[in-house]
């Protein structure tokens, strides 16, 4: 009723005071709508004005007049904020605008047509904040009043209506008392219900610390029921120890009521009960206070955690286990994330091998893989599997460095497992690193010491083997695998596939040498040959010891296997040369001893034919006595030239110079079925020689060669300056130096190697009656005797080239040769390079030039195991001879040129022989090289082929 | 003997008044530095009277500025060798060797670092005329009929250009190259000749070069025929300097701003203002 009028007053209040608002604002309203219309006016007519000035102005085209009277005008009216005069083009002739800004303002727009086209426009805007501030003034004025009496009436009115309130609330509180005595009483029901239903148990104290309450659990644990407790001390019913020391600990209560915290009792804490049983407990006590945070007592919570306790004891003794384990083991133990991104803990060992320290790791987890070798590192990342889920039973890294921070280098050895869950899902990975720096360190030590060993091998040209007696199992050394040119992916190592490589022929003797070894208990050596698989024959020396048990039982067996075949192929050049010599001397001497007789015969023929007088009878028997005697001088003079035994009237000898002066001669013997040809070098080298001897050797060659030739065909006769290095020495067996190079090419029928091996020799012939069997063996002597050398290079059927080497004649010693100094030139290189010649000596020879400057070598002896070769690996560049059984030189050319247009193609030849020319390019037929080469002349052509020069 | 003494008298007379016409020079050893009115008296005789001091300081002559009351009495009386020194334009120099002969030049002025000037011939941006030729029929806004750049050159340009021809077109005279330049833009005319400097100044808005005219020599000093030469060098030589000392500069800025000295001229300099002046006098 009171409350209905309340709201009656102050709804009356408010309409009044809404009449009076709206009733003084209309008045306030209007008075200001009128100023605003006399302003309006005011402003249209000075537009106006102005727009007859400004219309003068500009009929007589004075714009600036027109612009500066603008100017003026606003400066002189300072209510004026805008002025803007623009023609009819939208040109704004003049434009004047205040700084500042204007809320209110009025603008009036004039047009001026100040000619029959011109017409301006003039915009002229006013403020009037002026005018609006007068009037939110007067509005302020009006609103303060209305609000001093709207203020005044509500006084009036709120001192009634909180009177009547007041009166309201009283009965509202008496209400209120009644229903909370109400409320309080229901609560301390639930209340004892709850504590009886709570599963821990609770104890309730008053503020002297004895007992008030206790639940059901409570009764349970201490043992004690609630009628004998109340009153009692809680120490006395609830009597707690420490599970570690069973020492006693202080009893909460005491704390609680001191210092008004909650107290917690450790995880050790152990409940003794009234019957004497023991329980683990977990429990807490805080302090019951009242409104005004005064202590009324204290609440006891606590439970029986005897199980989780002994769970507890036991994860930690397994934890401190672990730790002391991964402690002190050397390698580096760790757990982490799936995703590889979190270290979940790292044992210290990590400190030692990385350098690092651990809290870094574990702020950046990815801070071990810095520390990881930069040429490693990536390997490392890319091992890191990017799916969790592709991990296997383990992951397994490469073995990697680590650079620590002191600079040391590390070798480490790590594999991550995946630990799963109950469903399979890796929930963490877990690591061991280990430091193998020590045995890296050894392997390498090893390693070395092995390819020291095989280097030695492979230069000595020696092998080393081992052989298992108990399970006949052999292990050759790569050198062997070299010398007995065995594939060692394809060879099944046992002494009967090593007696297979044995020539037949010296099998059982090599077998009898063994077994009579290891029966006699002594080492032995044997010289035997190899039989390649084409058919080449090696001569190696073999070395073997046997080792024994206690019992005399033999284990193993060791030795060595050492490439001889040069050793012996010089033997056999040095046992012919002895030959040469031999029959040199024998030679000679026969030749020197039928000249002294010849001497006599000639001697007492000459007497006789003076005695004779006129007695033609007779004097025609001494004249075939005499003619005999000439015939036998010359044939000594034969002789003798062979024998080197011949005096010598040496001189300066150009070559060249004596070839042109003998090109005539030579040219009318050879008749013109065989075209001569010179190919003579420039600034050739001077020698020192016998001319005439010269002239014979030139000669005899040259008739040789016509007898060679049936039919039609071509005599090449080629001058050259040649330096031998020591590398050539083997080959040519002949001292390092400067020579001059004379050879005599032929397109005839060539020679077998039977021929080859006794043209040199006395009475040697293959013309039958044609020839003396003297004419070769009289330009060996005098080539001998020259101090040069000659070469021949011969095949049936494929021509015939001859090479004298004469030694440069250096006038002084202080002549210096530029390209005979010892500066060598670097041809070497690692490209693969296929040599293919039938010799087999040529061909090792060509081999071991090659490697020696760092090439890879591959030789083969004929064209199609050279285009086997081809198709099994890259090959950069073909080294070939030309004339080959089967397929030559230019067939197997044409063929690679088309089927490996990349490689690069060197052809050599000994002679010339230009049948299959035709089938490949001009150029490669152009820069064939001469046998024998030269190793320099090989190595520049070779490295100038592959540099594309 | 009477008779003597009154020829006598006549002959002295007339000595003195000869005496007093041909040689200016005050007595008291003073040379006039006439100008044309081209600004009020008191804003002429303002700019001169600096350079006037200053070649008295320099050369020991005193000089005084005498502003004429028109351009024509300054020709006049440049012509008639009345002052000792005139500062003219190039057309004022012009119509003065027409009336009156050659008279020895002093010097002419170098406007920042050019000793000659150039007029615009200035359309609206947006009018879409791109040739002299399209003016034909067209309104032309000139300044004073005696301006150079404003009038004569460009008149004579759009002349040879065939604008004028057939009576077709119309042109006005405005009070000043501002008047061209805005009467242009605000669309009343179609084309105006202006001096660069407004050029500039109102290219912003929309102004538009439709061809420059050619160069015309500038302003120039004078001196009447009969000046000792003694004075003549005295005088070229200081005013030769008077771009490498502050206060000679500073004389000169006060004509103009922009001056950067005084350089050598010739009549020569100006014969191409004289033939379109003499053409244009033709078509009058």
């Amino acid at each position: 009723m009171l409350k209905s009028h309340s709201h009656k007053s102050w709804f009356a209040l408010l309409v009044v005071l809404l009449v009076l608002y709206f009733c003084g604002w209309n008045i306030y309203n209007s008075n200001f709508q009128r100023e605003l219309e006399l302003i309006s006016k005011e402003s249209r007519k000075q537009a106006e004005l102005n727009s007859i000035i400004l219309k003068e102005r500009l009929q007589q085209r004075n714009y600036e007049l027109a612009k500066s009277y603008i100017l003026s005008l606003a400066e002189n009216s300072p209510e004026i904020v805008e002025i803007l005069l623009t023609t009819k083009n939208g040109f704004e002739l003049a434009k004047y605008k205040r700084e500042g800004s204007v809320i209110h303002d009025l603008t009036e727009m004039i047009e001026i047509p100040y000619s029959y086209d011109g017409l301006a426009s003039l915009k002229l805007r006013r403020s009037i904040d002026d005018v609006y501030l007068s009037h939110e003034q007067s509005r302020n004025l009006y609103l303060a009043g209305f609000v001093l009496i709207a203020i005044v009436l509500f006084l009036l009115l709120y001192v009634n209506v909180h009177i009547q309130t007041q009166r309201q609330a009283l009965i509202r509180e008496n209400k209120r008392r009644k229903q909370t005595e109400d409320l309080l009483q229901e609560r301390e029901q639930n209340l004892a219900i709850t504590l009886d239903s709570i599963g821990d148990a609770v104890i309730v104290t008053d503020a002297q610390g004895n007992i008030t309450r206790m639940n059901p659990v409570a009764e349970q644990l201490t043992g004690w029921v609630l009628g004998e407790a109340k009153g009692q001390s809680v120490k006395a019913v609830f009597p707690i120890i420490d599970a570690t020391t069973r020492e006693d600990i202080e009893n909460p209560i005491e704390k609680v009521l001191a210092t008004g915290e909650i107290v917690y009792l450790s995880n050790h804490t152990t409940l003794i009960s009234k019957d004497g049983a023991e329980y683990q407990i977990a429990d807490s006590a805080a302090p019951i206070r009242n409104k005004d945070n005064d202590i009324l007592g204290m609440v006891l919570v606590f439970n029986d955690v005897t199980e989780q306790y002994q769970l507890r004891e036991a994860r930690r003794d397994s934890e401190e286990r672990f730790r002391q384990l991964a402690e002190n083991i050397n390698e580096v133990f760790w757990l982490g994330s799936p995703r590889w991104d979190e270290i979940y803990y790292i044992s210290p060992a990590y400190e030692k091998v990385w350098g690092q320290d651990l809290e870094g790791l574990y702020i950046d987890p990815r801070r071990w893989i810095e520390a990881v070798h930069p040429d490693d590192r990536q390997q490392v990342i890319d091992e890191i599997p990017k799916d969790i889920n592709s991990i296997g039973e383990y992951v397994e890294f490469s073995e990697y460095r680590i650079q620590r921070p002191d600079g040391k280098i590390v070798w480490v050895k790590a594999r991550a497992y995946p630990i799963r869950d109950a469903d399979g899902k890796i929930i963490r990975i877990a690591g061991i690193a280990e430091d193998i720096t020590e045995r890296k360190s050894a392997e390498e030590v090893v390693l070395e010491t092995a390819q020291r060993l095989a280097d030695a091998q492979r230069m000595a040209h020696i092998g080393s083997w081992e052989l298992d007696l108990v399970t006949n199992e052999l292990e050759w050394s790569d050198e062997i695998y070299r010398i007995f040119e065995i594939d060692r992916e394809k060879f099944a190592a046992s002494y009967k596939a090593f007696l297979d490589a044995i020539h037949p022929d010296d099998c059982e003797k090599v077998n009898a040498a063994y077994t009579e070894s290891v029966k006699n208990k002594s080492p032995y050596s044997v010289n035997h040959r190899l039989r390649m698989a084409d058919g080449r024959i090696k001569h190696v020396l073999e070395r073997c010891k046997t080792f024994y048990d206690e019992q005399g039982n033999p284990l193993r067996s060791t030795g060595t296997v050492q490439d001889v075949t040069d050793q012996v192929a010089m033997e056999e050049a040095l046992r012919r040369t002895q030959k040469m010599d031999a029959l040199g001397k024998l030679t000679g001497g026969i030749a020197h001893d039928f000249n002294n007789m010849l001497g006599v015969i000639l001697g007492y023929a000459e007497l006789l034919e003076n005695q004779i007088g006129d007695q033609p009878k007779l004097s025609k028997y001494l004249n075939e006595i005499h003619q005999a005697g000439e015939r036998g001088v010359k044939l000594t003079a034969k002789l003798l030239a062979f024998s080197r035994k011949k005096v010598s009237d040496a001189e300066l000898v150009d070559i060249n110079l004596l070839l042109l002066d003998k090109q005539h001669m030579l040219e009318k013997t050879l008749t013109a079925r065989i075209s001569l040809v010179f190919d003579l070098a420039d600034d050739l080298w001077p020698v020192y020689l016998d001319s005439g001897d010269l002239e014979d050797a030139i000669v005899n060659l040259s008739i040789n060669a016509m007898h060679a030739i049936e039919g039609n065909g071509q005599l090449t006769i080629q001058t050259r300056n040649v330096i031998f290095k020591e590398v050539d020495v083997r080959q040519f067996q002949m001292q390092p130096g400067n020579y001059v190079q004379l050879c005599f090419n032929d397109t005839g029928s060539g020679m077998d190697e039977v021929t080859k091996d006794h043209i040199f020799e006395p009475f040697f012939s293959t013309k039958g009656d044609k020839g003396t069997g003297l004419g070769l063996s009289q330009v060996y002597g005098f080539v001998e005797r020259s101090g040069g050398a000659i070469k021949v290079y011969s095949e049936s059927g494929h021509g015939t080239r001859m090479v004298l080497y004469f030694p440069r004649y250096q006038q002084t010693e202080s002549g210096v040769d530029l390209e005979n100094d010892n500066v060598a030139p670097d041809f070497s290189g690692d490209e693969n390079i296929l040599v293919v010649d039938d010799e087999p000596a040529l061909l090792n020879l060509t081999r071991e030039v090659l490697e020696r400057q760092g090439y890879h070598v591959v030789c083969v002896e004929n064209a199609k195991q050279a285009l086997e070769e081809l198709e099994n690996q890259p090959i950069d560049l073909l080294l070939s001879d030309v004339i080959m059984p089967e397929m030559d030189g230019y067939q197997l050319a044409a063929v690679v040129q088309k089927k490996y247009p990349g490689i690069k193609i060197q052809l050599a030849s000994g002679f010339a022989d230009d049948r299959h020319v035709g089938m490949v390019d001009e150029s490669l037929h152009a820069e064939l090289i001469h046998k024998p080469y030269q190793a320099l002349a090989l190595l520049k052509r070779i490295r100038g082929l592959l540099d594309g020069k | 003997m009477k008779i003597n003494k009154v020829h006598s008298s006549v002959i002295f007379l007339v000595l003195i008044s000869v005496a007093m016409l041909c040689r200016p020079v005050c007595a008291d050893n003073t040379l006039t530095l006439a100008v044309h009115p081209y600004l009020s008296h008191e804003e002429v005789e303002k700019k001169f009277t600096p350079i006037a001091k200053h070649l008295s300081d320099v050369t020991g002559i005193d000089i005084k500025v005498r502003v004429g009351s028109s351009y024509e009495e300054h020709i006049q009386y440049t012509g008639e060798d009345k002052v000792d020194i005139a500062y003219m334009g190039p057309a004022s120099y012009v119509g003065l060797m027409h009336k009156f002969g050659s008279k020895p030049i002093l010097c002419k002025l170098e406007v920042n670092g050019r000793s000659y000037f150039q007029g615009n011939i200035v359309v609206r941006k947006d009018s879409g005329i791109k040739t002299l030729k399209e003016l034909k029929g067209k309104r032309i806004a000139f300044g004073n009929p005696n301006s150079t750049m404003s009038y004569i050159v460009p008149h004579f340009m759009l002349h040879q250009a065939g604008v004028f021809a057939n009576q077709s077109g119309k042109h006005e005279h405005l009070q000043s190259h501002n008047d061209v330049a805005l009467g242009v833009l605000s669309g009343d005319f179609d084309a105006g000749a202006v001096k660069p400097e407004v050029f500039k100044k109102f290219e912003e808005q929309g102004l538009y070069t439709l061809e420059m005219t050619p160069k015309i020599s500038e302003h120039l000093f004078v001196t009447r025929s009969n000046l000792p030469v003694k004075y003549i060098e005295k005088l070229r030589k200081a005013m030769f300097e008077m771009r490498y000392t502050s206060q000679g500069l500073a004389a000169l800025q006060s004509i103009k701003k922009g001056i950067t000295g005084l350089v050598a001229a010739k009549s020569s300099d100006y014969e191409n203002l004289r033939k379109i002046i003499v053409e244009t006098n033709k078509l009058d």
